[in-house]
């Protein structure tokens, strides 16, 4: 298979890539952009630690090939701060106590990040359903529950 | 005891990973990189017992990019490991014993090189055959999987007169409790890089223990302690699935072979076929007590499978035993236990080593008790709860830091508060535990290094492994405590073999207490010096100084004084440095061989867990709705944190009591990963309320004991007794499957 070049938005930077279109967009953003908040669990698109948003969108990268994401934009946790300043949601989440080993961390943020993009205010029932695809084996996902509400200021 | 005027411990404190881990910057083993850095695997055994009739690397070898293949003939040293038997080959060289034993090893250029290597190689096998279940391994002609016998251990407890003791109850339960194998599915699965500098073996991995690593590694590559560095990196948790040597090992001689940076990564299904598991326990109890519900009498006999190697089951099964009566005062009490080996996955350390388990049947008991005596299961407990002053079955007498009646008090008045009354088909369960805090009658020490800088911030250099659950946060407090300084200004250093000492594993909840204690030592030797030049300085006695929010002052009158900057500038002036080193062992004495009697723990933890369960009964699911847990820790160090492990655990326990079960097949494990193996999710989540008891004492750091099993252990019973309260029928296994549930609701 021959290398192509890809075009598309990381975290607010144009970029472009030359890689193979079968490449897993998990690998391309780790081995290629030096983005390595984006973590692999499982491979399977189970547990969501690998998640990325794509136009706003969380995606599990393991799922996807480097070839879907022609001029779309990406965000990874590396995106989130801006100059140096941390999101809302980053500085709830070390409030919160929210972070343990922080495996799931960075795909735990971006699935959260995107529900409060449509959703400013959400209900309980809502950030659960929005968190449903990321696993997280240490906190109990009790006080990720609770740096969203901080972060939506409920 | 009066409540402790502290300066820092008991509040919540930033974490001190949770930037890194917030912005995305922590490095994690697999985010490491390495110029001209290989990557390796491993080539696993299918089979579960088998010897090697014929093994082919050659066309694997001749495949342009791969760089070397290696078998056990490739070992500079010794071909043995394992956390306290050494039965486990680096790689197998006499036979296999369990699917995934690891045959040989690769490096290559690149991951996807590395995968077709792998299917390169040539395997051909001469079966045994494969024992499988405790019967198996016990049948006099079975195979033997190590030696000859597959008993792989056999414990004796004994205290009193059990016998006498039951002839004169008025009440005796009993019944038979099974749990299952489960895996720990941390997030992240193992990982690691290994490469030479400076002819020192450097690995940096995902480990909860980098200096037993690091023992293992220098003895696999026949080189001396100094010259083998582990680096733990970054964990993804741990749970106690990372205390067994992962990578380190293969990437050790994979590195020393290439001379190249080596990085290894496990998948998902790798991970979980070949780290330990849960060792599944059978426990058959008998226990007996008076018309008014005091106990009399506890006979317990278990068995466990240990699979085909020891690991930490050696430790499993002397825990279990001795704490399988629960946290009350039984006077007479006789176990037996036997764990066998098999050609099973390889069980070891999981989250509580044994005491989930024993907990499901001590709990059991206690339940099948308060209904045979109809009395109210709290009241029950409370009757019979260990307190400063019990004597145990190891005949050690307890010290005043026992807050267990605490726990159960703290639990009903916050159920009164928070439960609803229960409708049909909802129940209400109470589950205790206590947990023994360190190695159980083992030395386990761990020490520190401490150096007050000429700013007055510090430098905190300890062994203990910090794998998310927030040991170096808990090492900050501590010394801020101890030094009077402020939580910000105490850098910690951890689990670097080259930097810092020994600190042992971060297991058996022990890092806060024995940890903490060789970091409150190390620094009050650091401040020996400085409490001699403040008491020169100031012209009053040393003894009268104290230490606090940065500040040095007389106790006789706070305006002798002087700043921390000032005292360090004095320090200078002097010629004198503010250094430490601690080291702490509990204080505990080797069990009796015959009778386990002697001083397992130097301290213990206890809680009360209550749950509020719903059954739908056209289902067999089991929704739990909430989950009250009441934690003796002592002394909180950070109180969001204790906060934490506690949710967490309770989450553990609902997947451990409601569904996990590793599904195995001829040695095989048929659900490895995600999709076939669930854990909870956030939407199976429970409304948890932690509550923290402080009873602390006097043996750990301000009190402080210890809560990462504990977390988890008072959940599982809970919700069983919540379901069986429920539905009004007992159940003697878990997890509580919907289809065993719609079983007992069929009748
Ligand atoms: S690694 Fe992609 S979902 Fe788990
Ligand atoms: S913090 Fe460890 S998996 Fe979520």
């Amino acid at each position: 298979m021959d290398k192509i070049k890809i075009s598309f938005i990381l975290n607010d930077k144009p970029v472009t890539v030359e890689t193979y279109p079968n490449k897993r967009v998990v690998d391309l953003l780790r081995e290629d952009c030096e983005c390595t908040s984006v973590k692999e669990g499982c491979s399977e698109g189970e547990c969501g630690a690998c998640t990325v948003l794509v136009n706003g969108t969380p995606v599990t990268s393991c799922l996807m090939l480097a070839g879907q994401i022609e001029g779309d934009s990406i965000l990874t946790l590396e995106g989130l701060s801006k100059d140096g300043e941390l999101d809302k949601l980053q500085t709830s989440f070390v409030e919160a106590g929210a972070v343990q080993c922080g495996y799931c961390t960075p795909g735990m943020v971006l699935s959260a990040k995107a529900l409060l993009m449509k959703n400013p205010h959400p209900t309980h029932e809502e950030i659960r359903r929005a968190l449903s695809g990321n696993l997280c084996r240490c906190t109990g996902y009790t006080k990720i529950f609770k740096a969203v509400d901080m972060a939506a200021g409920n | 005891m009066a409540l402790r005027d502290l300066a820092v411990l008991g509040k919540a404190n930033v974490k001190k990973d949770a930037y890194n881990k917030i912005t995305g910057e922590a490095k994690f083993a697999a985010d490491l990189k390495f110029d001209h850095m290989l990557y390796g695997g491993v080539f696993r055994s299918t089979v579960p017992h088998a010897t090697i009739k014929r093994f082919d690397a050659s066309k694997a070898l001749a495949l342009p990019g791969v760089a070397c293949v290696l078998t056990s003939k490739d070992i500079p040293g010794g071909n043995r490991i394992g956390i306290i038997l050494k039965d486990e080959p680096v790689l197998v060289d006499d036979k296999i014993r369990r699917v995934g034993d690891a045959i040989a090893i690769v490096a290559a250029e690149t991951q996807e090189l590395v995968e077709e290597a792998l299917e390169l190689m040539e395997v051909e096998y001469d079966l045994l055959e494969p024992i499988l279940s405790y019967e198996d391994a016990m049948r006099e002609d079975s195979a033997k999987v190590h030696g000859e016998t597959n008993l792989h251990m056999r414990k004796h407890l004994e205290s009193g007169d059990v016998d006498a003791a039951f002839a004169q109850c008025d009440v005796i339960v009993e019944g038979t409790y099974t749990t299952n194998m489960l895996s720990h599915m941390f997030i992240e699965p193992d990982a690691g890089v290994a490469r030479i500098e400076d002819g020192v073996i450097t690995v940096y991995a995902s480990t909860q223990n980098a200096h037993f690593d690091r023992g293992e590694v220098a003895r696999t590559m026949g080189l001396p302690n100094n010259k083998v560095r582990v680096v733990q990196v970054t964990t993804g948790g741990g749970f106690g699935g990372k205390l067994d040597i992962s990578v380190q090992c293969h990437l050790a001689l994979l590195a020393n072979a290439t001379g190249r940076p080596v990085k290894m990564v496990r998948s998902r299904k790798e991970s979980t076929d070949v780290s330990a598991k849960r060792h599944p326990m059978t426990m058959k109890a008998k226990t007996g007590a008076t018309k008014d519900g005091k106990i009399q009498a506890v006979e317990v006999f278990m068995t466990g499978d240990t699979g085909a190697y020891a690991s930490y089951g050696p430790a499993v099964i002397v825990r279990a035993v001795v704490h399988c009566m629960g946290p009350y005062e039984v006077p007479n009490v006789r176990v037996d236990a036997d764990f066998v080996y098999t050609n099973n996955p390889m069980c070891g350390a999981f989250r509580g080593f044994g005491v989930p388990q024993v907990s499901v049947c001590h709990e059991g008991q206690m339940n099948a008790l308060a209904k045979a005596l109809n009395m109210d299961p709290i009241d029950l407990r409370i009757l019979n709860a260990q307190r400063p002053g019990t004597v145990l079955a190891t005949g050690q007498v307890l010290d005043e830091a026992v807050g267990f009646i605490e726990t159960l008090q703290e639990a009903k008045k916050k159920a009164a508060e928070v439960l609803d009354t229960c409708k049909e088909n909802q129940g209400v369960g109470v589950g205790c535990m206590w947990y023994g805090v360190g190695n159980t009658g083992l030395p386990n020490p761990a020490a520190a290094f401490v150096e007050v800088l000429p700013d007055a911030s510090v430098n905190l250099m300890v062994g203990c492994a910090d794998i998310g659950q927030g040991s170096s946060t808990v090492m900050a407090a501590i010394a801020a405590e101890e030094l009077g300084l402020s939580y910000d200004d105490i850098h910690v250093t951890s689990a670097d073999t080259m930097v810092t000492p020994e600190g042992g594993a971060s297991s058996a909840s022990r890092q806060t207490f024995i940890s903490g204690n060789a970091t409150r030592i190390a620094c009050k030797q650091a401040k020996e010096t400085l409490a001699q030049t403040a008491a020169n300085f100031l012209n009053v006695p040393k003894e009268d100084l104290i230490f606090r929010n940065r500040m040095v002052y007389s106790s006789k009158d706070p305006a002798i004084k002087l700043t921390y900057p000032e005292l360090m500038a004095e320090m200078k002036k002097w010629g004198k440095l503010a250094v430490g080193a601690g080291a702490y062992n509990p204080k505990t004495t080797y069990l009796d061989a015959k009778t386990m009697a002697g001083i397992p723990y130097e301290i213990y933890a206890y809680g009360t867990t209550i749950a509020q369960v719903e059954v739908d009964t056209s289902t067999g699911e089991v929704d739990v709705q909430k989950l009250i847990s009441a934690h003796d820790v002592g002394q909180a160090v950070d109180r969001e944190m204790v906060e934490g492990q506690i949710e967490g655990g309770m989450v553990m326990a609902q997947g451990f009591a409601v569904f996990e079960k590793i599904e195995h097949e001829k040695g095989k494990i048929k659900n490895p990963i995600f999709s076939k193996y669930l854990i909870p999710t956030a939407m199976d989540v429970p409304e948890i309320y932690p509550i923290i008891v402080e009873c602390p004492g006097e043996a750990g750091p301000f009190g402080a004991k210890g809560v990462g099993e504990p977390a988890l252990i008072p959940g599982i019973p809970a919700i069983t007794n919540a379901v069986e309260n429920a539905l009004g029928q007992r159940f003697f296994e878990l997890p509580l499957m919907p289809t065993e549930v719609m079983k007992k609701i069929r009748g």
